[in-house]
């Protein structure tokens, strides 16, 4: 456990948790978003006919709830990490050095990964108590929350290869902040969406990993099932992946 | 020179930005070898064509057209695994996280260089020891130079690329920054240094090159350099004589009593100069025989306000 690459990951790990802990106003977003995020969500999804669908109330928590950190917490800080690091000539600089191109990204969004995790592990365990369900198939929700850090990592150099600027982050995030949740049964259950809406949205990009995280506590997948979900999201990532490799931007536009 | 015995080896290349219609090709057809242990310069006004030349050595960037190598036969693009721990690399600004400590941002690179120098003593060596917990941003622009020196030479690099090492220094720094690239020097580092100071590739090159709009417009050592250029006699002429009087073949311009001839034949004119002066009993006040300098060099390759210009872009 002692490669280079190893030891180059652990070192950007590092000094993104201390530049992390050096803002406390991020110890409130880590607290507070994820928090208030969920009330808001539970009040909405009162107003749904989630019984006629026979949807669990709790089990649909945990995949919203996981699909709004996977958004906020992971991909849109991570986007903006790319893009500061980059305007800095950070990213630069960094290649002059002996660390290779996806560690340099996969390192500083490492943290972002350690934070969002952990914030789902516990949303989701406080969600299991309080709705006094537990897991059916952790496999599924493994899977759900690979799928998706890998896919909003991806998503998130796209992204910032997308952006000229500190401030144009804002607005190149807006669609997957907006736009995302909508269609990927984030904030509603497809189930609830007239039904040919609903199953063609089973091809969006966040779709597969919120019915994974789901089925992780309902059980309601098949393994076929769980299988075409997981082939899903690596096929969204995989395009992500190879759109950021082919266009990602190592320094500022002059 | 072949690449083969060589750290660094640029053939013909050249950098365009742009695509489509609007392309601008910054470096047109450059080529220079630079031995092992040998520090070459690359002196030129903003804007010449340093950086994009030293970026594709560096493999931040790949030529257009002509070829580039490293100890002999690596591409710095695709050997980047195997180069990287044998160079180290400034860029002429930037690529500091402005919230950590130089301390911390040294700490940072001692975890990413195989082999690193401890980190208190890059700092030291880089005069930053008293600034160690001093946030990066609040690091001065020369502070910030050397601590990117630090970090550059942070593992003995065989091979050195400075970017413009010492812009925005002030004198002291600029003297402290000359005597560690030439302790480097004095160890065998193999050195690629951009600069517009002239005084600076003059101090410390063994081989420079005078980059102008994309293009060498000239290459060798300093005497090298000069040589192609017009030396200057000088001294004052007793009031009964003429400058028409003299018999030498180069320009002669007087002012204020003062005469001084240009000529590409030194010897020979200074010869005849001094014979005429001996035969016709004349004392020439304060004679001096000079060689061009390095200035005069530039300027006839670069233009005047080229050799002027200082800070910029
Ligand atoms: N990214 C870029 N896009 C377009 N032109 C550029 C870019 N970077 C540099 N140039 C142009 O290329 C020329 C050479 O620039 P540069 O290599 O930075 O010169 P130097 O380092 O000698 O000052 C300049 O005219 C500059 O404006
Ligand atoms: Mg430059």
């Amino acid at each position: 456990m002692n490669s280079p690459t190893t030891q180059h990951m652990k070192t950007l790990f590092r000094i993104e948790w201390t530049l992390f802990h050096r803002i406390k106003s991020n110890y409130v977003f880590v607290v507070l978003v994820p928090a208030m995020l969920l009330f808001t969500m539970r009040s909405v999804q009162k107003q749904l006919p989630l019984r006629e669908h026979g949807i669990e109330a709790g089990p649909l928590m945990v995949s919203t709830a996981t699909g709004v950190l996977l958004i906020f917490s992971l991909y849109s800080s991570v986007t903006g990490l790319y893009v500061a690091r980059r305007e800095e000539l950070v990213l630069k600089r960094l290649r002059t050095g002996e660390v290779a191109d996806p560690v340099i990204l996969a390192g500083g969004a490492s943290m972002y990964v350690a934070i969002c995790v952990t914030q789902i592990v516990v949303v989701a365990a406080v969600l299991s108590v309080m709705f006094g369900v537990m897991p059916r198939q952790p496999l599924a929700a493994a899977a759900g929350l690979l799928t998706g850090i890998a896919l909003m990592t991806a998503m998130a150099a796209t992204t910032a290869a997308l952006c000229r600027t500190v401030e144009s982050v804002l607005v190149a995030t807006l669609p997957a902040i907006f736009v995302l949740p909508m269609i990927s049964g984030v904030y509603i259950p497809r189930e609830v969406l007239p039904d040919a809406l609903g199953e063609a949205l089973l091809f969006a990009p966040l779709s597969s990993t919120i019915d994974l995280m789901r089925s992780g506590w309902t059980g309601e997948l098949t393994a076929p099932e769980t299988l075409t979900r997981t082939a899903l999201a690596t096929a969204w990532t995989a395009l992500f992946a190879w759109t950021a490799t082919r266009r990602f931007r190592w320094e500022p536009r002059t | 020179m072949a690449a083969e015995n060589s750290h660094i080896h640029a053939q013909d290349v050249w950098r365009r930005y742009g695509t489509g219609k609007k392309t601008f090709d910054a470096v047109r057809g450059v080529s220079f070898t630079v031995r092992p242990g040998e520090l070459f310069a690359l002196l030129g006004t903003n804007g010449a064509g340093k950086t994009s030349t030293v970026e594709m050595l560096e493999g931040l960037a790949a030529p257009h057209r002509g070829g580039v190598r490293l100890f002999g036969t690596l591409d710095p693009v695709a050997d980047r695994a195997r180069i990287r721990p044998r160079t180290g690399a400034m860029l002429q600004e930037g690529g500091f996280i402005s919230h950590l400590t130089a301390q911390e941002t040294v700490g940072m690179w001692a975890g990413l260089t195989t082999r690193p120098r401890p980190v208190a003593q890059a700092l030291d060596r880089a005069g930053l020891s008293h600034r160690a917990a001093v946030m990066v941003r609040n690091l001065s622009g020369g502070e910030r130079r050397r601590l990117d020196l630090a970090i550059a030479t942070l593992s003995h690099p065989d091979v050195l690329f400075l970017d413009e090492p010492t812009a925005g220094m002030d004198v002291e720094g600029r003297h402290a920054t000359w005597q560690l690239i030439r302790e480097l020097q004095g160890r065998g580092t193999t050195i690629l240094l951009t600069t517009h100071y002239l005084e600076e590739a003059e101090s410390l090159a063994d081989q420079l090159a005078i980059m102008h709009r994309g293009r060498i417009a000239a290459s060798g050592s300093v005497p090298d350099i000069v040589a192609g250029h017009p030396s200057t006699l000088s001294f004052g002429l007793p009031e009964q004589w003429t400058a028409g009087d003299l018999p030498v073949g180069g320009t002669v311009a007087e002012r204020d009593g003062r005469v001084t001839v240009t000529t590409g034949e030194l010897q020979k004119d200074a010869a005849r100069l001094l014979a005429w002066a001996e035969s016709h009993d004349v004392a020439l006040a304060r004679f001096t025989a000079r060689p061009a300098s390095l200035e005069e060099a530039f300027i006839a390759v670069a233009g005047r306000d080229g050799g002027r210009r200082e800070e910029g872009a």
